[in-house]
């Protein structure tokens, strides 16, 4: 990808896709026509039970897979025309990605975990460092911890060092696949909190999957899946009015 | 990020400095093998030639008659009109051993030590009590010895010294010490210097002398003067450079430097295969950061790129250590490998000194950072390359290869490039192509593990079940699932126990076919020569006269003498094994082995002295047939002979021409005899003769008496002498595998965590995990043998039959070692068993709780 201004649109548009895993009558319809549109500065949930597509279709807007059918259009670009090494590098300047299951580098301390993608985008070790500080104190984690390594850590702690890594590099989209699903509910809480206050304070587009109706309640909006299809959408209300998870 | 920025690797190394030991020592390995075999290669030949050069001095041309054998003085004269020749010196050369214990050779220099451009030549500095101009040293029995011989016995000029020599035990007296400058340096300053009637007095005779030492005018070009004296020289003289000889032992290195880098070849394969292992199991089991690192945005280009940094670490850590290794490996080993250097060409080891050479350590550390790139370059790619989804949902998995169709045609390639080879080295004799044979066999033995895994899988599952119970389906469950991690593993234990057993083999059959000749071929009751070794194995020559002395000992009937001597024909190097006739003609002194055809009643044939006996080496390198005329020039002119048969003899690498010695006699003029064989009359306690004839000749002639099974013991020892390295080697190989497998088993623990945890909460007992492991290891070590035997045999019967023929002259029969084989065997099973036991302490001692808990 060149280094080319921002695009007009930071938003994310899926066009009839579908992905089917496997041919002939082994084959499996992890998504079936989906459509979707989400605006720049939106906050959308993705619920829906396991085995619903959710996932596949987060793995398709961050460029991780590639569609059997239909397009995905993400900061203005199609991904499908873009090569892979084009696509790395959408991921790396404006998407940011929090997994469920933390994906830390276990031999990286929490600074260096945070720092390292700056490193790919041609920042020194010095400036990559001061910017990850930055972001962890941005996401609560105080400083004793930055020196650790994961495995000395809670998991409220590595998924903060996980949610300071996706914004390290400051994307404009951030997809979240389940960032909640490790932790207890308290702790979940305070990330989902994190997030809707990036959303809020920073206008950063959010793409939040997860299966508990709760945190799907976050969002602005909250897209329902269910055997791959798109059986709902509702706009939610304020957090503030939202139950404990 | 930085093209030369480690920061990253560094990160993801941390946690693996355990894991990836094994990766460094291996590699470290390598690079000490090859930096190691280059030193003592190096060291080897300059101490070779350095002998040459001091012996020599500054004479730029010599002319002898091959080892030893008289001609006249008259010679030099004919010499020293050629123009062009500056000057003549008529030299005695002979050789003396010390009486004491040590038994140390000195090489004794006679010439005419009033001539004071001779004693220039050699560089001699008397020492400032006496100088040359003493007229004591022309008295007889005088001799100048060094300094530091004398110093090291005490000895002053004046005193009298007793050395052993071919006629016998004499008594010498010291008239002069020398400097260390010049031909003085030699041997540790082993060195008698004489003035050549004395020397013609104790060490040959009257007017004869066996070599001259020529310095030619500085205008003049050495090759033209050398082709004008080779027309005036009578028959059986020769006429060579000191420049020609150091050739000739180029020659000899360069086939030892072939066979160093057939090891290297092993070394670095097999650090290869262990960096291979070890980077892909490495890589594999961390696919899921490297998916991390793509989901964030890095390319497959920049992950590669990293990764091959990591491996380039571990490349530099590794030419760090081996370096050091391998310098100390030189100073280990430079001995042993001068002296079978020294056994196969027939010469005194010369004393070696490793010097560092710049070349040696940049070619060891390129090799080894190219052997940790190269391991590195296919799984990097593999994990840089798989799908992002993949990566990040399934951990530990193997990650997708080249497809079958891809193995089987790479496998067909590597089938049909290695008969090519084998082929080519047939047809050409080249060693070059044998080198790549044993290349291409190895690369093949290692493509061949998957195969092996398949063909044996279900076998395998049965012997796991049957040997383990239960417990034994998870093993063969395990070692299926991952199975280019098993085939590696296999392919390194193939590989390195191959080599070891093919250079086993070699031995086995070199010393197998040792024993077998000379069983037949001596059958004495004893044996009587001379104790001292003159070069190489080859006993000191003694005078003939010891032959009627032996006969006249009560108790001894017949006596054979036998003179072993170097030769040239052809070109090059031979040896002459010469019997009295009534060897040939009375098989109770044994008979040697004749292969293939032969003419009619070849012994009487060979014992009138109408054809002589060819080695299979001769048949070889110089393309003689049974029937063919074989003409030897010798000291008094040509003698052409008939081939009258083919034997199979192991004193010359490049052939041996055995015939009567009446017939040598009569054509070298050489009245010495290196063996006696005798047998005792009926009814004689053969001991009692042995301690008889110590006691009459022992002193006389410096004599050792054997029987005939030690002598031959004797040889097979020095046939095990020059194979001497292969216990270390196997047992550095054994280690190697150890560390290996242990690395393999520890990775495949690791992976199964929560398998083992489920396995302990279903109520498995700790001993059950514990034996999984155990048979999980013993599988790889059967499975590895399997293939170790295959290469080996396959190895071995090419070397054997091809490369080793080729490359050091030595035709030898086909002998396999299986008791070695079955040594070896046991052996790998205890080092896979030692391998297993902290992996399998690990397994058995998790907690299933945390087990279940690990991610």
């Amino acid at each position: 990808m060149s280094d080319r201004p921002m695009p007009p649109t930071n938003g994310v548009v899926v066009e009839h896709v579908s992905k089917r895993y496997g041919d002939g009558p082994q084959a499996v319809t992890a998504l079936a026509d989906v459509s979707l549109r989400i605006n720049a500065g939106a906050f959308v949930s993705i619920m829906g039970p396991s085995g619903s597509g959710k996932s596949t279709l987060l793995n398709l807007i961050a460029g991780l897979d590639t569609p059997s059918g239909g397009r995905v259009i993400v900061c203005g670009e199609d991904l499908a025309a873009l090569s892979d090494d084009a696509r790395s590098l959408l991921r790396l300047r404006h998407i940011g990605f929090v997994f469920q299951s933390f994906n830390l580098f276990p031999t990286f301390t929490a600074e260096e975990n945070v720092a390292w993608p700056l490193e790919f985008l041609g920042s020194s070790w010095r400036e990559a460092r001061a910017r990850a500080d930055t972001v962890l104190t941005h996401v609560g984690l105080n400083g004793a911890a930055r020196g650790r390594r994961p495995a000395e850590l809670s998991g409220g702690e590595q998924q903060r060092i996980a949610i300071a890594r996706a914004l390290v590099a400051r994307p404009t989209l951030l997809l979240a696949d389940e960032p909640t699903g490790n932790l207890d509910s308290k702790t979940g809480e305070s990330i989902l909190d994190l997030l809707r206050g990036l959303n809020a304070d920073e206008g950063l587009t959010i793409v939040l999957v997860t299966h508990s109706a709760a945190a799907a309640a976050y969002g602005h909006r909250t897209v329902e899946l269910r055997d791959g299809c798109i059986v709902g959408e509702q706009m939610e209300p304020r957090a503030s009015t939202l139950p404990a998870m | 990020m930085r093209l030369f920025d480690f920061r990253l690797p560094l990160r993801f190394l941390r946690g693996h400095y355990g894991r990836l030991a094994l990766t460094v020592i291996a590699v470290a390995c390598g690079v000490a093998q090859v930096s190691g075999n280059d030193l003592v290669s190096h060291a080897a030949l300059t101490a070779f030639v350095n002998v040459i050069d001091t012996v020599a001095g500054r004479a730029s041309l010599q002319v002898s008659s091959g080892e030893g054998a008289s001609f006249s003085e008259e010679v030099s004269r004919v010499v020293a009109a050629i123009p062009g020749v500056a000057l003549v010196v008529p030299v005695i050369s002979a050789t003396a051993f010390t009486t004491d214990e040590s038994g140390d050779l000195l090489a004794v220099q006679g010439f005419d030590v009033t001539d004071k451009r001779a004693v220039e030549v050699y560089e001699l500095q008397n020492d400032e009590a006496s100088g040359f101009d003493d007229p004591k040293l022309l008295q007889p029995g005088a001799i100048v010895l060094t300094h530091a011989f004398a110093d090291a016995r005490k000895l002053k000029i004046g005193d009298a010294i007793d050395f052993d020599t071919p006629r016998g035990r004499q008594r010498f007296t010291i008239r002069g010490l020398l400097e260390p400058h010049g031909v003085a340096r030699m041997s540790q300053g082993n060195l008698i210097i004489m003035d050549r009637d004395g020397a013609e007095d104790a060490f040959g005779s009257r007017g004869l002398i066996n070599r001259l030492d020529l310095v030619v005018d500085r205008e003049q070009d050495p090759n033209d003067v050398a082709r004008a004296i080779a027309t005036v020289l009578p028959p059986g003289l020769r006429v060579e450079a000191p420049a020609q000889r150091k050739a000739d032992l180029y020659k000899v290195m360069r086939a030892f430097g072939a066979l160093l880098s057939a090891f290297d070849l092993i070394g670095v394969g097999a650090a290869f295969l262990i960096a291979f292992n070890g980077l892909s199991t490495l890589f594999e089991a961390r696919a899921w950061q490297i998916g991390v690192l793509r989901a964030i945005g890095v390319t497959p280009r920049a992950v590669w790129r990293e990764l091959l940094k990591e491996s380039l670490l571990i490349g530099v850590t590794g030419t760090a250590l081996g370096i050091p290794a391998g310098i100390g490996f030189a100073l280990i080993f430079v001995g042993p490998i001068t002296k079978a250097a020294a056994l196969n060409s027939k010469v005194a080891t010369p004393d070696t000194v490793v010097t560092l050479h710049i070349s040696s350590l940049i070619l060891a550390a390129v090799v080894g950072l190219l052997a940790a790139s190269l391991g590195a370059a296919l799984p990097a790619w593999r994990a840089s390359r798989g799908e992002i989804v993949d990566t990040l949902r399934v951990r530990g998995a193997e990650q997708e290869g080249i497809g079958t169709r891809g193995r089987w045609w790479f496998r067909g390639l590597g089938a049909t490039t290695t008969a090519v080879a084998i082929a080519m080295e047939v047809a050409t004799h080249s060693v070059a192509w044998g080198l790549v044979a044993t290349a291409l066999l190895v690369v093949g033995a290692s493509l061949t593990a998957r195969p092996l895994l398949d063909a044996l899988h279900t076998p395998l599952l049965h012997a796991c079940r049957w040997l383990g119970g239960p417990i034994g389906r998870f093993t063969g469950m395990h070692l299926t699932r991952n199975p280019r991690r098993t085939a590696l593993t296999i392919a390194m234990l193939g590989v390195g126990l191959g080599c070891v057993l093919w250079l086993w083999m070699l031995a086995q059959s070199f010393e197998q076919s040792v024993i077998e000749v000379l069983t037949q071929s001596m059958r004495s009751d004893l044996v009587v020569s001379s104790s001292h070794i003159e070069s190489g194995f080859l006993e000191a020559p003694v005078d003939e006269s010891l032959l009627t002395d032996l006969a006249a000992i009560p108790g001894v009937g017949r006596v054979v003498g036998d003179r072993v001597s170097d030769w040239h024909h052809g070109g090059g190097p031979i040896a002459i094994d010469a019997f009295d006739a009534v060897y040939f003609s009375d098989p109770s002194f044994g008979q040697w082995p004749l292969v293939g055809t032969r003419l009619p009643d070849v012994w009487k044939t060979v014992a009138r002295g109408d054809a002589v006996i060819v080695s299979s080496n001769f048949v070889l390198n110089l393309h003689a047939q049974v029937g063919d005329v074989v003409t030897l020039e010798t000291p008094s002119g040509p003698l052409a002979v008939r081939v009258g048969g083919v034997i199979t003899h192991f004193t010359s690498p490049r052939g041996t021409v055995m015939m009567s010695r009446e017939l040598y006699e009569r054509f070298w003029r050489d009245p010495k005899v290196t063996r006696a064989f005798l047998q005792t009359t009926a009814g004689a306690d053969i001991a009692a003769v042995r301690a008889d004839i110590g006691r009459r000749l022992g002193r006389k002639y410096g004599l050792r008496i054997l029987s005939c099974p030690e002598i031959v013991g004797y040889f097979a020892s020095q046939v095990r002498l020059a194979f001497a390295g292969l216990r270390v080697l196997a047992g550095l190989v054994l280690l190697l595998v150890m560390v290996g497998i242990s690395d393999t088993l520890a990775a495949g623990v690791i992976e199964r965590t929560r398998e083992i945890g489920s396995l302990r909460v279903v109520g498995v007992p700790r001993a059950l995990v514990q034996r999984m492991v155990l048979l999980e290891s013993c599988a790889f070590g059967a499975l590895g043998m399997v293939l170790a035997m295959a290469l080996g045999l396959a190895l071995g019967t090419l070397w054997v039959e091809a490369t080793f023929p080729y490359l050091l002259g030595w035709v030898v029969e086909l002998h396999l070692p299986y008791g070695y084989a079955l040594e070896i065997t046991l052996a790998t099973l205890a080092a896979c068993l030692g391998a297993a036991y902290l992996p399998s302490r690990r397994a058995a001692a998790l907690q299933p709780a945390e087990a279940l808990r690990y991610e």
